[in-house]
């Protein structure tokens, strides 16, 4: 087994403790992260419990660790929109590299030093980043953002921008029924859209009778898995983004009430993002390849009720983006970069 | 009474308001608008249905987003009666339009305003020159076609010795291959040597690339100049901030920063808001603050609640704009206002909530 799988694994059975809601780092965690993060106590439940890697195989870690080039330093910008990246963003550092800095989001700095206190030693949280010639960086931010860090690097040091992203879920007539549905709910529930593999659209195959149909049945499933995992706290500019898109597809399609969220139809084929929480947009069109290919580059995972057919068009039309299931979206294998897209 | 009939008279009573003309009141005036489109527009009606409120007071009346004019068509009337279909110049997605079954309100309206804002200094003729492309026959630009509008109007002579119609690429000066430096200056001349007032029409982008082609060289203009500025930057030059642009502008034209007027429109809108600086014009206001006209109002609201701010406070702009009889008599923008004075102060845009896998950490680390 080499160091870099060893300080992988090492780091899984560290997200594994914290996980463990029996334990006190565990309990301690959940307190902490119901303030940092948004969520609410059963959100986070559902991400420690579901989303986060705590079991990989060997066979994924040892993708993870192939997916790196090793570097004499890494560091490490967290995100904070989705507090369980850190876990996927600290492990693909010490793959490249056994001296690892990582600075925690001012937002929610706390998931990456309960990692830090489950495994003393492994990397080392810091709070400014000082990357030298030959060190890698990996950041999470916004497109200018990113680039001003880009130019703020040294000369030889490289940098592994990891850009704004979202899910997109397609759908073909043949697939539209209440599983379906009930899996794209639970796609759209963890993290409350924020992340770059939520699905922050639904593409049906059909007419828009169809989509209609398919966005009534997400709008139940929602309803329902309200009851499960009630929604969190959002910010004013969140709520705003919340309202607008309310009030457009009001008066442009159709919108339906989805327990704390709405489900809205577009009326024609083009779509756009619904806001974070628990919304969604449904858009009908007869070739979803030209519905997705205009947006690739933001595209970081697709969600496929579709036949084998279609899946594999889609599949191979955007590589870079992480095709999975619906209701596998936010579980993406512990292989590499949860966003595979090209980072030139 | 028909649809068409009803709108008709909708519009005839909006022009003799801006007149001045009417004994109708303003809200009275924007209810019986409202009411028209809730009948006429089945997605207005729906936005109503969902507020489950009457449209008794003009705070009932929901506004409509501006981001729909991208997503549908806001209008009370088919397609085949469009006269002119107004685009967005977003540079991102599909383009938002505003179809118009008539123009003769928009051009009165944008007269009637116009006119009080940037004919200053004194009556008669005077010189008007565009620093935008050329808008063609068909103009898919609101302020293309404002801009002709007020060239024909304000000016309609030669600059030269031909007529004013096969002249008119000589007011155009500014286009995808760049800059007529040359003829700004030729247009200058002319009204210097006519004797008339000078008035540029310009977007803040175009303005920009007149400076960086002087490159601090002052231009030759009469000391009559005003430059009408309009508009942000949308990547297309570099940006330049609002205060240091007028006062580069003035100083390259060699007139007061009075003289350099600041216009806020949109292509959703049919009517304008202009500062009330320029000496001699009707309009009389601070710098930085935009003047409605008596047939607009904006209110700051609040992004969430879409009720009313405090006076001063910061909101995003509701504007219940009479001339959107066709369309929507309220657009609920994302644009920052507060009230001050008379008049509004445009703050920016509203941010929207962080794109999904950014972190606020990389601008805490770049500090």
């Amino acid at each position: 087994m080499s160091d870099a799988t060893e300080r992988v694994q090492a780091l899984v059975r560290a997200a594994c403790a914290v996980a463990d809601g029996k334990s006190e780092l565990g309990k301690r965690a959940r307190a902490l992260l119901l303030d940092s993060t948004g969520l609410s106590h059963e959100g986070i439940e559902l991400a420690l419990e579901q989303c986060l890697e705590t079991t990989p195989s060997d066979a994924e870690i040892a993708a993870l660790v192939a997916s790196v080039r090793p570097a004499p330093r890494v560091h490490v910008i967290l995100p904070a929109n989705v507090f369980i990246a850190a876990h996927r963003a600290i492990a693909l550092a010490l793959a490249g590299s056994s001296s690892v800095s990582v600075k925690p989001s001012r937002r929610e700095p706390h998931f990456a030093r309960l990692l830090a206190e489950a495994a003393p030693g492994l990397f080392e949280l810091t709070s400014e980043i000082q990357a030298a010639p030959g060190d890698h960086v990996w950041a999470y931010g916004g497109d200018t953002s990113l680039e001003a860090v880009r130019r703020a690097l040294p000369r030889g040091a490289e940098l592994h921008a990891e850009g704004p992203g979202y899910g997109i879920a397609v759908v073909d007539a043949e697939h539209i029924t209440t599983a379906t549905a009930a899996a794209l709910a639970a796609d759209i529930v963890p993290f409350e859209q924020r992340g770059c593999l939520s699905p922050i659209a639904a593409l049906v195959v059909g007419t828009r009778a169809d989509a209609q149909r398919f966005a009534e049945l997400v709008a139940a499933a929602l309803t329902e898995a309200a009851k499960q995992v009630p929604l969190g706290r959002f910010h004013e500019a969140e709520r705003a983004d919340a309202r607008r898109f309310h009030d457009a597809y009001r008066y442009a399609g159709v919108v339906l009430a989805a327990g704390p969220g709405v489900v809205a139809v577009s009326p024609d084929a083009r779509w756009s993002a619904a806001p974070v929480g628990r919304n969604l947009l449904v858009a009908a069109c007869e070739d979803p390849l030209a519905s997705l290919l205009p947006a690739r580059a933001r595209i970081t995972a697709l969600g496929l009720a579709t036949g084998p057919a279609l899946s594999a068009s889609v599949a191979a039309s955007l590589p870079e983006a992480r095709t999975s299931p619906l209701g596998a979206m936010q579980k993406p294998p512990f292989d590499g970069p949860a966003d595979r897209r090209s980072r030139a | 009474m028909s649809l068409f009939a009803e709108s008709d008279a909708l519009h005839a009573r909006v022009r003799a308001f801006a007149r001045g003309a009417a004994t109708d009141d303003f809200e009275a005036l924007a209810l019986d608008i409202a009411r028209f489109q809730e009948r006429s527009s089945p997605g207005f009606a729906r936005l109503v249905a969902s507020r489950g409120a009457e449209l008794d007071q003009l705070s009932a009346v929901p506004g409509v987003p501006a981001q729909t004019f991208r997503l549908t068509r806001v209008a009370v009337h088919p397609p085949e009666l469009d006269v002119a279909r107004f685009e967005t110049s977003g540079t991102t997605g599909d383009p938002g339009v505003h179809a118009f079954r008539t123009l003769e309100t928009y051009e009165a309206l944008a007269l009637a305003h116009g006119a009080r804002a940037l004919l200053g200094f004194r009556a008669g003729p005077r010189v008007v020159v565009a620093l935008a492309p050329a808008p063609g026959e068909a103009p898919s630009s609101s302020l293309g076609f404002m801009l002709g509008l007020f060239q024909r109007e304000w000016d309609g002579r030669s600059l030269a010795d031909g007529d004013f119609t096969r002249e008119m690429a000589a007011r155009w000066l500014f286009g995808p291959d760049g800059f007529d430096l040359a003829g700004l200056e030729h247009a200058a001349h002319v009204a210097e040597r006519r004797g008339e007032p000078f008035v540029v029409l310009a977007t803040a982008f175009a303005l920009v690339g007149l400076l960086d082609a002087l490159a601090g060289r002052p231009l030759r203009a009469p000391p009559e100049t005003c430059v009408m500025v309009t508009g942000g930057f949308k990547g297309r030059s570099r940006e330049v901030e609002k205060t240091e642009l007028r006062r580069e502008v003035a100083r390259a034209f060699g007139v007061p920063e009075t003289h350099v007027v600041a216009e806020y429109g949109m292509t959703e809108l049919t009517s304008q808001l202009y500062e009330g600086t320029l000496p001699g014009a009707a309009l009389r206001g601070e710098p930085d603050v935009l003047l409605e006209p008596r047939w607009l109002r904006v209110e700051p609201v609040d992004p969430v609640t879409l009720a009313p701010v405090p006076s001063g406070e910061v909101g995003i702009a509701r504007i219940v704009d009479l001339g959107n009889i066709d369309s929507a008599l309220v657009v609920q923008t994302e644009d920052l206002v507060r009230r001050r004075g008379a008049g509004i102060e445009l703050l920016g845009r509203r941010p929207g909530a962080t794109a999904r896998g950014c972190s606020l950490a990389v601008e805490a680390w770049l500090g």
